[in-house]
């Protein structure tokens, strides 16, 4: 498997810059797979995988993600699975602290991940999302997702009302967002 | 991109991701973003996953409240929802029969659902009602504390994977018929029923597991069987009805599973198997059995030592063993049978590595099977020996008795735990 590893494929991304991947993440990437499977023309050494959808940075931080669990799980699978598996949860945690807490970057990451087709990654990132998002206020939700309320004042209390049932015995200002 | 201030981070995200994030939410959290923005209104009605507690509804300490608040919260839920619900779960202590439940089932059961957990208080037992066996795409059904009945023309849920009943009053005959009517019926749970005579019929079968008071259990046609869970308790009832059976249970039980990997047995499990004859005539081998625990066994009772080792001496395969001790050692200890021991053919456990023996009273017949085992497992890596009681002479006369054992294998470790 040490070919596999050495062996690099190119991505150019959508601030046009051309991103090297281990071949072994790059597999991970459905996408990525499909497109040099289905794809005669291409070949893996020499042709560049347009991602014009994915900026530099956040591919970056997925192919961060993706090596670090291949790494890992095969550290695991050779017998250290206690030290892998806290490695892997501290790496975890603050991926989500530098990653999920901002709405845009979260964003970005979880579009790649579902256009790149990286299950793994995908439902971390969705259920870190959810987390992130429970027992958090209305308000707070549209500044984390930057949801423009075009609701008028008594529009909002009225489904507030209707939907009092789900609002009873929360009162949204005492949970206090991060800055 | 555009100006990432003007644009909301949600709009392009696919529909999919959406509802599952909205799926990993508590219930109410989902239905609050209905006032996040005219988008958001409708987003959660769409879900197809529903998973309902007393959490969803304000915590008081007047029951009645608390109870009230959840009928009308899932009430307004369900009514205000669009669409297939595949899943529907409630699982409180506060709800036990009432007409809204049955209401509720009877929307489901026009809204394609497929996964059904009913897990309820224990005043008194829901009556599932009949529409309940119209809800022909059932794949998974979990039901608490609830009546079962199913109607004469009921043929069956002919998708259903997985079935739990745990504490559901239902006739014999109706859980044997419901079991062989679900051809696809791949994992089964049957928990503290009362008294229960049964035949499973389950051709595609994997997982079963039981808890309870059995009178007889028969696996008929299990044949894909691959892990086996009993725990079984006895009253004397069924004490007497043992004493006068007649049938091989071994035989009933653990004659058509073939693929077994893992067995595990509770309580009266090895005092079940014990009964009746033919032990010696038990051809069938477990090819693929590879753990075997067995937990309360009467080690003052050479015939539930009998059923033990004939298990495991018909696993070739066998890889790990943990049995523990009845510490019913008031009767008279009998004196090891020599013999026995040296009758065994010349066995061995080609591929036993690791033995745990917990509850352990250092009885004769514990020990010579502690023996047994040590001198024939040339690949055994450890055995492990859990003693019972405080009395320190005992463990003593234990220890003193393990160190002469001649071990087989020169990497076993024999670990003695003191507490």
């Amino acid at each position: 498997m040490a070919d596999l590893a050495k062996k690099k494929i190119s991505m150019r991304t959508s601030d046009n810059k051309v991103v090297e991947v281990d071949k072994d993440v790059a597999m991970e990437f459905i996408t990525v797979k499909s497109f040099y499977e289905d794809n005669e023309s291409s070949s893996e050494d020499t042709t560049t995988m347009p991602v014009e959808n994915v900026h530099s940075s956040i591919l970056e931080k997925v192919i961060d993600y993706c090596k670090k669990h291949l790494e890992l799980g095969a550290k695991a699978r050779n017998g250290d699975a206690p030290a892998a598996k806290e490695e892997l949860e501290e790496f975890d945690r603050s991926f989500v602290k530098d990653n999920i807490e901002n709405g845009l970057t979260m964003r970005g990451l979880l579009l790649a991940a579902n256009y790149l087709d990286a299950k793994e990654l995908l439902e971390f990132l969705i259920g870190e999302v959810a987390n992130h998002i429970k027992n958090k206020s209305p308000e707070y939700l549209r500044r984390y997702f930057n949801i423009i309320n075009d609701f008028t004042d008594e529009e909002e209390q009225k489904l507030r009302s209707d939907h009092a049932w789900a609002f009873e015995g929360v009162d949204p200002d005492d949970t206090h967002p991060n800055s | 991109m555009g100006d990432p201030l003007d644009m909301d981070f949600v709009s392009d995200l696919p529909q999919s991701i959406i509802e599952s994030i909205l799926t990993r939410l508590p219930i109410r959290d989902a239905v609050r973003t209905s006032i996040l923005s005219s988008k958001w209104r409708y987003k959660w009605s769409t879900l197809t996953q529903l998973v309902f507690d007393e959490k969803c509804v304000p915590l008081s300490t007047d029951r009645g409240l608390v109870e009230k608040s959840l009928v009308h919260f899932i009430t307004r839920a369900l009514f205000l929802h669009q669409g297939p619900i595949h899943k529907f779960q409630l699982s409180t202590s506060y709800l036990q029969s009432c007409p809204d439940i049955d209401q509720w089932v009877l929307f489901l059961s026009r809204n394609d659902i497929k996964e059904l957990v009913l897990q309820l208080g224990e005043c008194e037992w829901f009556r599932v009602p009949s529409c309940l066996f119209n809800c022909k795409k059932l794949t998974r059904m979990e039901l608490f504390r609830c009546e079962l009945d199913p109607p004469p023309s009921f043929t069956g849920f002919l998708c259903l994977k997985s079935l739990n009943l745990h504490q559901v009053i239902v006739a014999p005959e109706a859980i044997e018929s419901l079991i062989s009517s679900c051809p696809l019926l791949e994992s089964l749970a049957l928990s503290y029923f009362d008294s229960l005579v049964l035949n499973i019929c389950a051709p595609n079968l994997k997982y079963l597991c039981l808890e309870g008071e059995f009178k007889d259990i028969c696996l008929e046609n299990t044949p894909l069987l691959v892990a086996i869970s009993v725990a079984m308790y006895m009253i004397d009832d069924i004490a007497e009805h043992f004493e006068q059976s007649s049938s091989c249970n071994f035989i009933k039980f653990l004659g058509g599973v073939p693929c077994l990997e893992r067995l595990s047995g509770h309580i009266y499990f090895t005092k079940y198997l014990s009964i009746g004859h033919d032990l010696e005539r038990l051809t069938i081998t477990y090819r693929h059995l590879k753990v075997i625990e067995l937990y309360q066994v009467g080690f003052e009772d050479m015939k539930e030592i009998l059923v033990v080792l004939r298990l495991i001496m018909s696993s070739p395969n066998l890889e790990e063993l943990h049995i523990s001790g009845s510490s019913n050692t008031l009767g008279e200890i009998e004196a090891a049978d020599v013999d026995l021991w040296e009758k065994l053919s010349k066995y061995t456990f080609q591929r036993l590595k690791l033995v745990k023996m917990t509850e352990m009273s250092g009885v004769p017949h514990e020990m010579e099977f502690i023996k047994f085992l040590l001198s024939r497992s040339p690949e055994l890596e450890i055995m492990s020996i859990m003693p019972c009681g405080c009395d320190i002479d005992r463990r003593l006369n234990m220890l003193i008795e393990l160190v002469r054992f001649k071990r087989a294998s020169a990497q076993a470790e024999i670990i003695f735990i003191k507490d």
